[in-house]
This record gives C-alpha cells, structure tokens and sequence, in this order.
C-alpha cells in the first residue's frame, strides 16, 4: 500500500468514531460522502469502491478495484516465472503493466494531492467522483491553496446574478495589482529627480513597460469601481445583516484601504496630474480640527512638509507599496476567511425566505468548489484577464502630463474621480447658504425687537468652519454610519419595532430602497459639484484659452475614459497650417472646411457665445466685444511650432489689459491623440 | 455550464490573451521608439516654453543673440555636432549637450575669453537649483533639447559669428601718441580726480575695492588678484601707457573687461584717479 492509501485508511477508520457534526460550511468532519466507506465496514480492504460507471473505460475500473503489487521489487518472483515458461511471460508482461500504471497513479495523487488518474479524468471531465471516499475532498485538506477554499458552497449564492462575481473580482484585481506592481516597481525609484524620468523609462525604453502601467493603473480604477459596487451589492441583498455583521465591519475597512490604496498610488508618477490632485487630497487633512494641532500635525506627517517634496513622496511610495497592502492583506484574509469558513454567501433572500420548503430546500443544495467553482473561478479569471489586456493595449492608456511644479497650479485641477464628491462638498453648495440666510433671517428678527444690526453684519457665519464640516467631518461620519449604521443600527432597529429580519429588497425592506436611493442621488449631486463644471469661476478669456488648449495636470472627471488634451493638440503638428487667422472670419461651419477650419470656427463660436453673454448682463462669464486671433508659427524647422491664441476685449478698467493669450509650442513627433 | 465547457472557454481566452501578447509584442519595438520620439518632443516643447520665460531677456527671440547682454546661441559653430569647431576652440573635451547642460546649470562665473571684444555688461548666472537657479533638472534638459533641434543653416537664420580666433592685431599706435591723448594737463587738478572717482565707483569698484586695494567683493574667483593701486612698488613699474592699455583693452585672461564704452576723457580720468594714492601722474 502506498503512502496515501495509508493516510486514507486511518482517517477513514477515525471516522468511525466521530461526530456527525458540521463545523462550518463545507467543513463537516464526517459528512454523507465518506459514509459509504464506513458502511462498508473493512475500509482497509474497499477502499476503492468504485460506482459503476459505463463511461469508464475497463481497464479503469479494474485497476482502481485490485489490490496490485506496488513497487517493482514485487515483481521479481514473476520475473523468475517469465524465466521460466512463455505463459510466465506473458503473465510478468502483464503483470509489469499494472504496476507501471499504480506507479503513474501514485504519481498523479501526489500532484493531485489525492485524484488518481481515473478520478483526475472525471475531474476535467465534469463527472462525478469515483472513488470513496471523495478523493476531491482530500484535496482540500492536502493542498494549501484548496485548504483555504471551502469544500462546496450552497447551490443559489454562488448564482451570477445574485453575487456578479464582484468579491471575487475585487480580489482578483488586488491581485493583478501586485504583479504588474512589483514589476513596475523594479523601474521606479521614489526621488522628485528620479521619479518622472522613471515613469518616461517605462513608457519608452522598457519593452511592454508601458501595458505594465497601463494595466495598473486599469486595474486601480477597475478595483475601486468593484469594491464600491460590491459594497452596494451586499447592501441591496442585505447581505450584512448577522451572521455577516463582523464581515461587513471588515468590507468597510477594506473600502477604506482600497481608496488609500488608489490615492497613494496617484503621486507615483510626479507629473502635474500627480501633484495637484494629491495636494488636493491631503489638504484636507490640514482643516482636522483642531487645526492648530491635529490638523497641522496629520498635514504634516502625511507631506512631510507644508507642500509635497521628496518626503512627501517617500512616505507616499513606502505607503503604497508596502504598509497599505499589507494590511488589505490581512483584512483580505479576515474578510475572506469569515465568509468561506463562518457563514458562506448569503442565499439570495427570495429563496431563503421563500414559503415553498422546496425552494428553500433547493437553494441551499451543495454546490462542489472542485471541480465546478474551480472551472468557473479560472474561467472568470481568463476572462477577466483578456478584457483588461485588450482595454490597455489598444484603448485606454495612463496619462503622463508634464512634470510637477510646485510653483504653478494648473487651472481645474481636481482630486480624483472617487474623491470628487469631497470636493464637491468642499464647494458647499447647502449649508453655507443656510447658514447665510438664517442669519439675515435673525438680522431681520432684531429690527423688529429695536436692535438695529450695522450692513453686512453677520451673527453664526464667523462660527461656521466650512472645510473642517465639508472637507473633514461629514466625510468622516459617513465611516461610523456604514461601520456601524448599517448592520447594528439596522438589527436594533428591527428588534425595536418587533418586525421579522428579512433580506427581501422590494417586499421587507422599503425604507432601504428610499435611502438607497436618496443617499445615491446625493452622492451624485455633490459628485458632480466637485467638476469644474460647478463653480468655478476663472476669467471667461482664460476659460476659451482652456477649452482649446488646456493646461496639463487636469484630468476627465469620469475613470478609464482616455485622457484628453484639447482639439487644438490633438489636430497636432501636421494638421496645423502656419499663418495668422483671424477668428471672425470664420463665423459659422461650413461644408466644405477642413477639420483645423473647423475647430477655428468652434473658437469663434465660443468667443461670440462669451460676446452675447455679455451683452445679456452675465459679467461673469462674458466678455465686452470679444474677438480672436489664432496664429501659428514655425518656431524651428526641426519640427516646432509655435501656437497662440489671443483673445481681445474692450478693455472694462484701466488696469484691464483687454488681452490674453494662450502659447504652447508643439513639435512633430508629439502624439495627443 | 458544464465543466468541459468552462475549461474550453477558459483554454480560448488564455490563447488569445497569448495571442494579443504576441501581437501587441510584435509592435513593441516600434512603439518604444515612437514613444521616445514623442517624450523627447515634449521635451522640445517645454524647453521652448522656459526659454521664452527666461533666456530671450538675453539670447533673443531665436537665439540670436543681443548685443551687449548675451551671445548667440543658434550658430553653426555650436551646433554642429559632428565637428564641433567652438567646443574645439575652447578646449571642451565633452560633447555639445554636456556643454549645454553645464552652461546652463552652472552659469559663467567668469566671461569667456571667446567673447572678450563683445564686452557684455553680466555674467550668465547658475540655472540649475543644484546651483541655486530656479530650474529643476528636466528644465535644464528641456532646454537643452531645445538649443539642440535649432537645425544649423535653416530657419530662423543661423547667426554666423565672427571667427574664434582673434583677426590681426591692430597696429600699435606709439606711447608717445597715446600720451598726447590726455587731455588735461598733469598732474591734475582736484576736480578731476574727483570725476575720475565718480566714474571708478559706479564702473571699478566692484572689483579694485573701495580702497582701491584689489579687494572688491566683485574681485572673488577671478584668476588673478586685481590691481592694488595702493601698493607703489608695484605700480611703479606701471607707467601710464600699459594702465591705458588694461583699461581700454582689458586683460580678458584675468577677469578684467574691456570699458570701450568709456569716452577718451573717462579712461583718463579713471587712471588719473587710480594713479593719486602714489600721485605717479607723470609719464
């Protein structure tokens, strides 16, 4: 007998005497599958009872049945009979190709880590399993990478609609973080000199550098975007009430690390975009009250000074790479661990609360990991790993403006896309102005009771820290509130009201779609505020300027959409004949202009929009009698050209120069498109 | 979805994920260089932008050059790379962009013996923030770059410079007419002297000192000491032909200009003023 078989039968035999109890999903001790063994009584002898099966070659069959010579040494007594006689022969030959085949099997079950040959055959074939007990469930204590994945799941939660893979996905993408990471990483040095140069080395002098990035940075983005729908997900299948109270906990955190994750990493490459959005982000940190100490220590530790330098940038990389993901590691493995081994996914609430026992009984009928969820789990991977691959190759690619410069912020930098509505908040579109007319309203008050309040006065506003609520404490509550709000507050609450718990979104649970969607719409609101597209408010020549040809360090507000760079660089080089144009000739588009006539016609369009703005009494965004000159101008005949958009207007003061002109130079070889 | 399935749909999308390695594989070698091209443009470009902010003051609008404040920078001398005829005549032994690239960062402390007749008012000053300039170290890149893709003999036109070599030397015209230039009568009076310091203050004393000691703070790093018009050894083997000569001739080698913008009358003031603290006006 080999090693194995020996494991098998001790095992078998302990069997005997143990429980009938389940641990945890998946993890019962004694479950129905091996009790056939021990009915059989004997198990060193049936061990490989074997379920007729006529898909099963012969051959098969027979060998998994006999009790065969397992070394070679045990086929010296046939050697002297072959020695002897034809027929003995004939026997030793046979008898050689038996023991050649309980050699391969051994050899199999130890790669297997418990399959032999005819059981690996069904395996990847989708039958079910022939030997007793299941050899599948050997694997999962055998091997590690099995041991930690639960033996079966219940049949309905692992259904696709129910769960969209998202768990799964979120892991899979921390994976693909780490390899195309740790590869990038052997590129980069974390220096302010180094840095830019580094991430250009990648882009062009490093073969496949630049897919490396891309895919990072595809899968940064797809990993926030999944984490977040997950969490909804969860939420919507009520999927944190207990058992999954703690896991929740641990999914919260986990969102957290993710952001983290994400923001620390957007410093990295050091360029404008970098730079900005990063110092965005961390200024809030500044407005923790108490300002004096909390707020300008935390700003401080997280910089390394009061504006982001090469400490800033060491903390940020040690960050990235090695404190955050070893905690995610950790809550990965407490998340993962509570859902394969504690409770399971959850069955999806229709059923499990279904009035008909026979659907309640069939949701929760097993589903085997090995070899169904296993298939599907690859499956999903390989495809996964197509998409991405294909998105970064050909569609999508990292952006890389110009470097960083402490001394110049570019004109509508923003945080990033999933901080936006942070800076939406910051922008504090609501309650400031409730404040504002509260105060008027208690400045009316007084007139009435004789105390006649100086113009412009105000009484609560002075009080009213805006980035310390807006940008620090209510961002801050929503944690607490999605920590302990959703799973406890939700119980206590159904507890109170003495309502049965129920997961059913749409029967049980109607107040949750209300603040789903509400707390959705809000989001998206105070999202929105924090584009440029809500109030902000540069000078309207400046705004032309930056429609066309804008600054570098800005970024689409939306993730994985290519970056853009404005119509005037993506024309580029070629599609930019030299000459001085006057913009008012080109009023409307025609049929017959070229693409460069026609963007010279989208300039003088939205200069006459900013003209009749004006004239309508918006100061703000219009001009006084605008008009544009677009010149472009070989600069070196190696390829630069020089391109100026100037914008005139009456001037309104006497310090108004009525001018303003937008130059960048663009050389041949550049690519914006 | 059965097993067989799953695992033939999973082999297909591992293959093509292989496969689109391969092709985008393929194509690597030809986005690397065109990569390269397109950083390397964005390079040109930004070095144009840092140049309009801070070199035309002096280099002019193309590198031209501005007469009495910097030199040309777009000239065939320079920038052809593969004779490098200035860097020759310099005896720079590195290749044009280290040239640059120092020049840029680290300034001209002192003026080039290349440009002496030019007689440019200010030093090139340090650029790189490693010297104390305001440019990190991709701007003085970018603006080495830049300088580079000026093509020589193209547009703009290349700025022909008159050549390294000094022409041939002018005739000496005999001490005895230099002496009759002084148009005053020496020793000189009082006044004189006193317009003679006006003139040293504003033009000399940065570098021969207030004392007029050679002590100036302006005198710190050039080769030689300056002149120490305080010490009448040494100035008595000075007579007044060669002090005319340095003033208006300057002694390029040693740091000190040449003043041609002074009028006749200056130069001789100046010197009458440098010559009273041993009172050797006379000839």
């Amino acid at each position: 007998m080999g090693l194995f078989n020996r494991q098998v039968k001790k095992k078998t035999t302990n069997g005997k005497g143990a429980a009938n109890g389940h641990d945890a999903n998946g993890h019962d001790t004694n479950g129905k599958t091996n009790g056939d063994a021990q009915v059989n009584g004997d198990a060193g002898e049936e061990l490989f009872q074997v379920q007729t099966s006529q898909s099963m070659p012969e051959r098969l069959r027979e060998t998994a049945k006999e009790k065969s010579p397992h070394s070679i040494k045990e086929l010296i007594p046939w050697l002297e009979k072959a020695r002897s006689s034809p027929e003995g022969r004939a026997e030793f030959i046979e008898k050689t190709k038996e023991v050649a085949w309980q050699q391969a099997d051994n050899t199999v079950r130890a790669v297997t880590a418990g399959m032999g040959i005819a059981d690996t055959r069904a395996f990847f074939r989708g039958d079910p399993a022939i030997e007793k007990p299941n050899p599948r469930y050997k694997v999962h204590v055998n091997a590690f990478f099995a041991h930690i994945r639960p033996k079966y799941y219940e049949k309905s939660s692992t259904k696709f609609s129910h769960t969209w893979g998202l768990g799964y996905l979120s892991a899979y993408m921390f994976l693909l973080e780490t390899i195309t990471g740790v590869i990038l990483m052997v590129f980069y040095t974390p220096s302010d000199r180094r840095a830019y140069e580094d991430i250009v080395k990648i882009m062009t002098a490093i073969p496949f550098g630049q897919l490396m990035r891309d895919l990072h940075r595809v899968g940064a983005e797809l990993m926030v975007l999944i984490v977040v729908l997950h969490m909804t997900r969860v939420f919507l299948t009520g999927s944190f009430k207990p058992p999954r109270s703690f896991t929740w906990l641990t999914g919260v955190i986990l969102l957290i690390l993710t952001f983290a994750l994400s923001f620390s990493g957007y410093l990295l490459p050091w360029d404008q975009l970098a730079y900005w959005a990063v110092t965005i982000g961390t200024s809030m940190a500044k407005s923790v009250p108490p300002k004096e100490i909390v707020g300008y220590f935390s700003n401080l530790i997280m910089r390394g000074g009061d504006t982001i330098n090469q400490n800033g940038l060491l903390r940020f990389y040690l960050m990235h790479v090695f404190a955050l993901p070893a905690i995610t590691l950790v809550f990965i493995s407490v998340h993962y661990y509570r859902v394969a081994r504690t409770h399971g996914i959850s069955v999806p609430a229709g059923e499990e609360e279904s009035p008909d026992p026979a659907v309640r009984k069939a949701a929760k009928e097993r589903i085997d990991y090995l070899p169904e969820l296993f298939t599907r789990e690859l499956l999903w991977a390989a495809i996964a790993t197509f998409l991405v691959m294909v998105y970064s190759m050909w569609v999508f690619h990292a952006p890389l403006q110009e470097h960083s410069d402490p001394l110049h912020t570019p004109l509508h930098t923003t945080a990033p896309w999933y901080f936006l509505w942070i800076q939406g908040l910051l922008k504090d579109a609501f309650v400031l102005p409730a404040i504002r007319a509260l105060d008027q309203t208690i400045i009316f008050g007084a007139k009435f009771i004789g105390v006649q309040m100086p113009p412009n006065s105000t009484i609560i506003v002075p009080f009213y820290d805006s980035p310390a609520w807006m940008g620090v404490i209510i961002p801050t509550m929503i944690i607490p509130a999605l920590f302990l709000g959703v799973p406890y507050i939700n119980e206590w609450w159904e507890k109170f009201w003495g309502t049965k718990p129920s997961r059913q979104l749409l029967k049980n649970r109607k107040g949750t779609v209300v603040v789903a969607i509400i707390s959705t719409i809000f989001m998206m609101v105070i999202w929105y505020q924090g584009t440029p597209f809500y109030g902000v408010t540069a000078p309207p020549s400046v705004e032309i300027g930056q429609t066309f040809i804008p600054e570098e360090g800005v970024l689409p507000p939306v993730p994985l959409v290519p970056d853009d760079w404005g119509p005037v660089r993506k024309l580029g080089y070629a599609g930019l004949p030299d000459g001085e144009y006057d913009l008012a000739q080109y009023p409307i588009p025609q049929a017959t202009y070229t693409d460069f006539e026609r963007m010279l016609s989208a300039m003088q369009q939205e200069i006459m929009r900013r003209g009749r703005l004006w004239e309508e009494g918006d100061k703000d965004h219009g001009l006084p009698n605008p008009r544009g000159i677009f010149t472009v101008e070989q600069w070196q005949n190696r390829g630069l050209k020089r391109i100026d958009l100037e914008i005139m207007w009456d001037p309104m003061t006497p310090s108004d120069t009525g001018k303003y002109n937008r130059v960048i130079y663009l050389h041949e070889n550049t690519n914006y498109k | 979805m059965s097993v067989q399935f799953k695992i033939l749909i999973g082999i297909l999308f591992t293959v093509a994920t292989i496969a689109i390695l391969f092709i985008y594989g393929i194509a690597e070698d030809q986005r690397m260089a065109l990569a390269q091209k397109n950083f390397a443009g964005r390079s040109i470009q930004a070095g144009a932008d840092y140049f309009e902010r801070y070199c035309i003051v002096c280099h002019g609008e193309h590198g031209e050059g501005i007469a009495g404040k910097g030199p040309p920078l777009n000239r065939t001398d320079l920038l052809d790379l593969k004779s490098t005829p200035y860097l020759k005549s310099i005896k720079w032994n590195g290749t044009t962009p280290d040239f640059l690239r120092n020049t840029i960062a680290a300034g001209r402390p002192q003026f080039s013996a290349y440009y002496a007749n030019e007689g440019y008012l200010d030093h090139m000053p340090t650029w790189s923030q490693d010297y104390g300039g305001p440019l990190r170290p991709d701007q003085v890149e970018a603006l080495v770059n830049y300088v580079l893709n000026w093509a020589p003999g193209e547009f703009p036109p290349v700025v022909e410079i008159k050549t390294p070599t000094p022409g041939p030397t002018p005739t000496p015209i005999p001490p005895e007419e230099i002496l009759k230039t002084i148009p005053f009568p020496v020793p000189p009076s009082q006044a004189i002297l006193d317009e003679g310091k006006t003139i040293y203050e504003t033009n000399c004393k940065a570098c021969h000192g207030a004392e007029l000691k050679g002590d100036g703070p302006g005198a710190v790093g050039t080769p030689k000491k300056p002149r120490d018009f305080a010490d009448c050894t040494a100035m008595a083997t000075f007579d007044l032909i060669q002090h005319h000569d340095a003033v208006v001739n300057g002694r390029p080698q040693f740091g000190m200009p040449a003043w041609k913008k002074f009028s006749n009358e200056e130069v001789w003031k100046v010197i009458m003023y440098e010559r009273s603290p041993c009172k050797l006006f006379e000839p």
